[in-house]
């Protein structure tokens, strides 16, 4: 009896045991308060690792990694890939969370070791919803090839990088993007940035206290308020490099409507409206008071999409170019519907012209309207240089809230671009801004410290872009070679602009740390 | 599940209380070596190479103390409830050799332990008298299988990217064994059996909020030796 008692008292252990279902998890912080600038887990995932050699190695795995390295020069130190998930709102001041990657340098190279200095980028437009800047495993996986970029570009020679994916994508709970809102978007990348050091600490990732930001297209623009928000708090910004963005926005959508309709305007379209009918409540009442009934239901929901772009447009939620009707909304508007001159940009405003169009007459008109009665101070005809004083169509109120014409830089600031842009135009929005801070205007910044590049334009004597210069019109040409004009400006914006912007953001920024300023 | 457990440790050893006839009990006490024989597939989901992403467990072997409680039905037939002290299995890296150098070194690593309880009810069918001094055996039965603590390494935490919770699966399943006993006396007696069951978890590893998963199914030989007492 005495052996069968003893099997009780293993028996009365196993339960014990059964019951305790311990996990036995190493000790990390989880952060569910939800606040503005929280990392939500500390230490973040870290995706993936590697020594600099093993960066190359990768690179030169695939064509378009060996495309990188010549542009970016091997690399000089290893990087750890790392994903945030951060605090931050959505466009109505929504809390909600958002994730992004945190690029660390590493390695044993002056160059890579000790406090480093912070690049801050803002991605470009997608659709994608999944888009994972940080998940570079998989070079097929949107977000990779940006991811690894940055990473060339920028962690691999001694900068980490801070690139959040932005709320809406991604894990991201909140339903739609902000896009464009400036508010918003700065107030996440700070909020990006915020919980980014405090990964950093606990990674023991050193930061020199000297912050970059840049971005490309839609992240032009988010990193020009970025600058804007942290300048006006009195928070550090050693330089920025917004790149290709619609910084002048009131001026860019009054072109759109009056009949200059850029490449890639269906999507941006919804992106933008949706994102201000959330933030402000008033672009519609329905959404067919702005779109054609084929699109008007469900579109808010259409985009950042899981299915992708290809299958938005084969499925008919979205007309691939067709902004507006090729009907003058009325007769005196068939000079603009569409525009026939500047001869050589007929052409691609006509592709935002056509059957099955995206926008309704009513509201093309309405927008005109107010944009004749309360014009823009650049467009149609130069005038001010501002934005409409007192624009009533709720559509231009949300542009002219999110125009970046109102604030003068007080830190280096480079500007890049190509002319050519199809889908951002230069002259709207570089030049516009060029033309903000330079003197005789009142928001004249200080000689020097806004510097403007064309990567579309020929080398000059002395130019310390000559290289960018040289190799962007090798690429265009090479381009045109192969595929002809119209390759050129399909790939103009998304393609081959942003690695030699990229390139010049990168020289501009150890410019600046080497001077010192 | 803990109740399922109770419940199971209840209709076996609570069986001595109501019955009071002839039947005979035998306790067996003893060690079992657990070869788990673990398939898994490659572990998915998000931010790891494309499927197939190349990363496997391999579950090693362990001893330990292990224990029965069999009730005879009649001469040949007896209900038995095997146990065992719950053994703790590393599991190891089971890298693609496709893999970059640096996941690569972590081949064979230890990632993780995990300790598993698993009860298990055979019917048995003994062959013989129970005189005999030999007696061959067959069991079939039914597996449950808890994996009540799952650690993840120092080089798993590594290898996923972080600090990582692991969470396994309960598994029910068919088991079966073989034995032979050698009759001492009529009191004591020495078994020795091999035994398998089909095991089947989804492990799930967390690393800072992001789950990644991997199916493993266990084919285990499990050796035991036994001493048995009746009375």
């Amino acid at each position: 009896m005495r052996r069968f008692l003893g099997c009780l008292g293993l028996g009365a252990v196993l339960a014990l045991a059964a019951c305790g279902g311990s996990d036995m998890g190493a000790p990390s912080v989880h952060d569910t308060s939800g606040a503005r600038g929280s990392l939500v887990y500390n230490p973040p995932l870290r995706i993936t690792g590697m020594d600099a050699a093993e960066f190359t190695a990768r690179l030169q795995g695939s064509a378009s990694g060996q495309g990188l390295l010549k542009l970016t020069g091997a690399p000089r130190c290893g990087v750890l890939f790392h994903y945030i998930e951060y605090g931050t709102v959505g466009g109505a001041a929504e809390p909600t969370t958002a994730t992004g990657a945190l690029m660390v340098p590493t390695g044993s190279d002056p160059a890579c070791a000790g406090a480093r200095p912070i690049v801050l980028y803002a991605h470009g437009t997608t659709a994608e919803r999944s888009y994972n800047i940080a998940d570079i495993t998989d070079p097929s996986r949107p977000g990779a090839s940006e991811g690894l970029l940055l990473a060339a570009m920028y962690a691999a020679q001694g900068f980490v990088v801070v690139a959040p994916n932005y709320a809406g994508y991604d894990t991201s709970p909140l339903p739609y993007h902000p896009y464009l809102n400036a508010e918003q978007q700065s107030g996440e990348m700070v909020d990006a940035l915020t919980a980014a050091r405090k990964a950093m600490k606990d990674l023991g990732a050193g930061d020199s206290g000297r912050l970059f930001i840049t971005g490309y297209s839609q992240g032009g623009h988010v990193a020009m308020a970025t600058h804007r928000a942290l300048q006006s708090v009195g928070q550090t910004v050693t330089a920025s490099a917004p790149m290709s963005g619609p910084y002048a926005l009131g001026a860019f959508g009054d072109a759109v409507y009056y009949g200059n309709v850029n490449l890639g305007s269906t999507l941006f379209t919804p992106l933008l409206s949706t994102s201000y009918q959330k933030a402000y409540g008033n672009i519609y009442s329905k959404t067919s008071d702005l779109y054609e009934a084929a699109y008007a239901e469900g579109i808010e929901t259409l985009l950042p999409s899981k299915t992708g772009m290809a299958e938005l447009f084969s499925q008919g939620k979205l007309p691939q170019t067709a902004l507006f009707s090729s009907t003058p909304p009325v007769p005196s508007m068939a000079t603009i519907t569409p525009p026939t001159s500047p001869a050589d940009q007929a052409p691609l405003f006509a592709l935002g012209f056509g059957a099955n169009h995206l926008i309704s007459n009513a509201a093309r008109l309405a927008y005109l309207q107010d944009a004749m009665a309360n014009p823009d101070g650049v467009v149609p005809t130069p005038t001010t240089g501002s934005p409409a004083a007192a624009p009533r169509h709720p559509m231009r109120q949300a542009f002219r809230k999110n125009d970046l014409r109102n604030w003068t830089p007080a830190r280096p600031m480079l500007l890049c671009g190509g002319h050519g842009d199809p889908t951002v135009f230069y002259s709207l929005n570089t030049q516009v801004m060029q033309g903000y801070w330079s003197a005789p205007s009142p928001a004249a910044a200080h000689a020097g410290l806004v510097s403007v590049l064309d990567v579309d334009s020929a080398p000059g004597a002395n130019d310390p872009f000559a290289a960018v210069k040289m190799g962007f019109a090798n690429a265009k040409a090479a381009l045109a070679t192969t595929g002809g004009a119209n390759a050129v400006v399909q790939a103009y914006h998304g393609n081959l602009v942003p690695p030699f912007c990229n390139v010049a953001a990168r020289a501009y920024f150890l410019q600046i740390l080497a001077s010192g300023a | 599940m803990k109740t399922v457990l109770s419940l199971v440790c209840a209709a076996v050893l609570l069986v001595p209380c109501s019955a009071a006839m002839a039947q005979q009990y035998f306790v067996r006490v003893g060690g079992a070596h657990i070869s788990p024989h673990s398939t898994a597939s490659d572990v998915a989901g998000p931010m790891l190479p494309p499927p197939p992403s190349g990363i496997g467990l391999e579950v090693q072997s362990a001893s330990t103390l292990y224990f029965t409680v069999a009730r005879s039905i009649n001469d040949n037939l007896e209900v038995e409830f095997a146990a065992g002290y719950p053994p703790t299995h590393a599991s190891t890296a089971k890298l693609s050799p496709a893999l970059p150098a640096h996941v690569l070194a972590y081949q064979g690593q230890v990632l993780a332990r995990v300790r598993q309880i698993a009860p298990t009810v055979f019917l048995n069918y003994k062959f013989g008298e129970p005189t005999s001094r030999w007696r061959p055996s067959v069991g079939l039965g039914i597996n449950y299988t808890n994996f009540d603590k799952r650690t993840s390494t120092a080089a798993g935490n590594a290898l996923n990217g972080g600090p990582t919770h692991i969470s396994m699966s309960d598994s029910w399943g068919l088991a079966a064994q073989v034995g032979l006993s050698y009759r001492i006396d009529e009191r004591w007696s020495i078994q020795g059996a091999l035994m398998t069951a089909r095991v089947k978890s989804r492990l799930t590893a967390t690393t800072a909020g992001v789950p990644r998963t991997m199916d493993i199914r266990f084919r285990p030989a499990v050796f035991t030796l036994t001493a048995g007492y009746a009375f």
